[in-house]
């Protein structure tokens, strides 16, 4: 790859990523609008939400760690997102495996949690508390899958995952060599996401929304940035893991399209579980179902 | 360095009691929270996830409805008592309208009897339908509120049709109602009834039968038979602790004792069984709608009452009950002979259901379940608020 595109590619993926996660998020209204019986909102309006969000007179601050929340959020999430292939770009995959980009998909949830605590609201905290109790449920079995699947293909390198699995097609996608695996890991994309049944951080009618309740104006506004963002990276983390990554710009749209409906049409039909029975969830069946597969591998 | 471990020390020597303030803390949900039914709030002292003390705190739509009452003609409180419950409004005109003929001996049409039941059973299915969404809205199932509510809006179009008004229908009056059906009406509200009965099974599929809801409902909010007769439950919440009290039957009123329905119960008394007989009751009000349609008698609507702006109420004073979505619904109203009521007292179901009792079950809840048991016991705050 030439230094200029590159170059290019640092500076322009972010607005890639922004725009595929609106247009993402502009679905996902629409989707679950019409199985609700509405018609839905605007497809672009989370970006008009945003830059509305964005204009905004801050009128409460909480001090400089809850502005510094916000970069953490927005930039640890762009951060991993250079470490994860997408079509054309995997300069930094090189650089660090998928062992990194676990360790960085973290650092947006820390700065969420210093920012949340600057603003001491009890409803903040609570859903604080709530996020790492859900880590310790979808994290371990997201982390086995991948390591099922690094044992599967002699490589932690995200890139090389890839062609592995592409040498073979559709037969070589992770989700078809090993199911266990990968429906273990579809479980815990769900739960990283926080789509129904596991919504329990956000959670309205509970905690008032939790670590968003004192965030607004510009706060919430990067907020909704950095999550069309997220729901970019963390899609096509299990893209590249499971679904064989994508050759070219057409078939990833088709398959991150394909994969966030799948969630969507659970998260229409489901309420959400309490706290302890969502970690109780993980650990009941998307872990066991991970253990096995790393077994059928090592068997 | 020192001082450090001087202070290090000095916290394991301090008593646990020093801590409590640390240990407990308050939360407020409401007014302004998505889980708070209505303009209401609850402060809620927690010890981690527990609910410790519960406080509702009302008085956010306070508009002094039974002081306003006594300032205004007979005529005149029609239009201010459908606004003391605004998903139910029409117990309010019901009872308003009865304690106004018990007080002045006014005779009711019987057509017009038939068609205050079919008003009341169409407002308790309506209410009913947004019961489940905002049920559902507390565990996050937000289909189903759109789904409910889109479905009530068919019965508004009844009553729209009917009365003119959409959730206000100032429709009962004393004497009889104020219009009579309008062309083809029967058989509209046949196709509504089809149109709802049709969607029950759905219904079941998204929402009752979710497996999300029964664990998250089955044994939250427990009321036993003891607490639901001492803290005076009534209604769909004292029906689900297996009581089959219910007074249509109990204190029959208009045509109710000519109509063939059942009184669903259940055993469990818990947020699940509260919603579940209510489920049952949307059968059970279908079945009264359809034979009040298919056996109403003919004849006037109305007996002419004198100028309403020169009406005198004859001294004396009359108690009412109806039996409402929310449960029993009460009125007493006294007259001095004036233009004016000299008091009316509105007995709410909402004020036991929703402070009082409420108050109780929060305690040893979890945060989480708050707002479900809150919609559960299905309160009105303005009732309370009245």
């Amino acid at each position: 790859m030439s230094t200029v595109s590159l170059v290019l590619w640092i500076i322009f993926l972010p607005f890639i990523a922004y725009f595929l996660g609106v247009l993402l998020l502009g679905w996902g209204k629409k989707y679950t609008a019409r199985l609700q019986r509405r018609y839905g909102p605007y497809l672009f309006q989370v970006f008009f939400d945003s830059i509305k969000l964005l204009r905004k007179r801050t009128n409460i601050s909480h001090g400089w760690m809850q502005d510094v929340s916000v970069l953490m959020l927005l930039g640890g999430t762009i951060l991993t997102m250079y470490f994860v292939p997408f079509p054309g770009f995997h300069f930094f995959s090189q650089y660090g495996d998928f062992l990194v980009v676990m360790y960085l998909i973290l650092v947006p949830s820390l700065g969420m949690a210093l920012g949340v605590g600057e603003t001491a609201n009890p409803n903040g905290s609570i859903g604080i508390s709530r996020a790492l109790q859900m880590l310790a449920g979808y994290d371990i079995p997201f982390a086995l899958a991948f390591i099922g699947m690094a044992m599967i293909h002699g490589s932690t390198n995200f890139y090389e995952l890839i062609l592995r699995q592409q040498e073979l097609g559709i037969a070589g996608w992770g989700i078809v060599t090993n199911p266990f695996l990968g429906i273990a890991a579809l479980f815990a994309l769900h739960g990283m996401m926080g789509e129904k049944p596991f919504e329990v951080v956000i959670a309205p009618h509970e905690i008032a929304t939790g670590p968003m309740t004192e965030m607004g104006g510009k706060y919430m506004g990067m907020m909704m940035i950095t999550h069309a963002l997220q729901v970019v990276v963390e899609l096509t983390i299990f893209i590249n893991l499971f679904l064989g990554g994508a050759e070219n710009w057409i078939t990833y749209i088709i398959k991150i399209f394909a994969l966030f409906t799948i969630i969507l049409s659970v998260n229409a039909v489901f309420g959400r579980f309490r706290v302890d029975d969502a970690v109780r969830f993980f650990w009941k069946i998307p872990l066991p179902l991970a253990v096995i597969g790393v077994i059928f591998v090592m068997i | 360095m020192s001082e450090v471990l001087e202070r290090i020390n000095r916290s394991f020597d301090e008593p646990e009691d020093e801590h409590d303030e640390v240990r407990e803390y308050t939360l407020f949900i409401g007014p302004n929270h998505p889980g708070i039914e209505g303009n209401f709030a609850l402060k809620l002292s927690l010890e981690g996830d527990t609910i410790v003390r519960a406080k509702t705190d009302g008085g956010y739509l306070h508009r002094g409805f039974e002081k306003l009452m006594e300032e205004r003609l007979f005529m005149q409180n029609i239009a201010i008592v459908c606004r003391i419950c605004v998903p139910d409004p029409d117990p309010n005109e019901e009872n308003y309208a009865r304690a106004v003929e018990a007080i002045a001996g006014i005779e009711v049409p019987e057509r017009a009897k038939w068609i205050r039941v079919l008003v009341l059973e169409l407002s308790r299915i309506a209410s009913h339908l947004f019961t489940f969404g905002g049920h559902a809205g507390t565990i996050g199932l937000y289909t189903m509120p759109n789904w409910s509510i889109a479905d009530r809006d068919r019965i508004l179009d009844l009553f729209e049709e009917l009365t003119g008004g959409r959730v206000y229908h100032i429709y009962n009056m004393p004497g009889g109602v104020r219009r009579d059906f309008p062309d083809g009406f029967e058989r509209r509200v046949h196709e509504v009834m089809d149109y709802i009965e049709s969607r029950l099974p759905d219904y079941d599929d998204l929402f009752f039968n979710n497996a999300i809801l029964r664990k998250r409902a089955e044994g939250i909010g427990v009321l036993t038979s003891d607490q639901a007769i001492r803290w005076g439950a009534t209604g769909p919440n004292l029906r689900a602790v297996g009581i089959p009290a219910d007074l249509r039957r109990d204190d029959t009123y208009e045509v109710y004792d000519k109509l063939e329905f059942d009184i669903p119960t259940l055993t469990g008394g818990d947020a699940l069984d509260r919603l579940l007989v209510r489920r049952k009751e949307i059968e059970e009000s279908i079945r009264i709608v359809r034979q009040v349609v298919d056996n109403i008698p003919s004849g006037k609507v109305w007996n002419k009452q004198p100028n309403p702006l020169k009406w005198r109420v004859p001294a004396g004073d009359a108690y009412v009950r109806t039996e409402s979505s929310k449960g029993e619904y009460a009125y007493y109203m006294v007259s001095d002979g004036g233009q004016r009521p000299y008091r009316v007292h509105v007995r709410g179901a909402s004020t036991t259901h929703g402070v009082h009792i409420l108050e109780n079950l929060l305690v040893g809840t979890r945060i989480e379940d708050a707002s479900q048991v809150m919609f559960s016991l299905d309160a009105c705050p303005p009732e309370v608020d009245r």
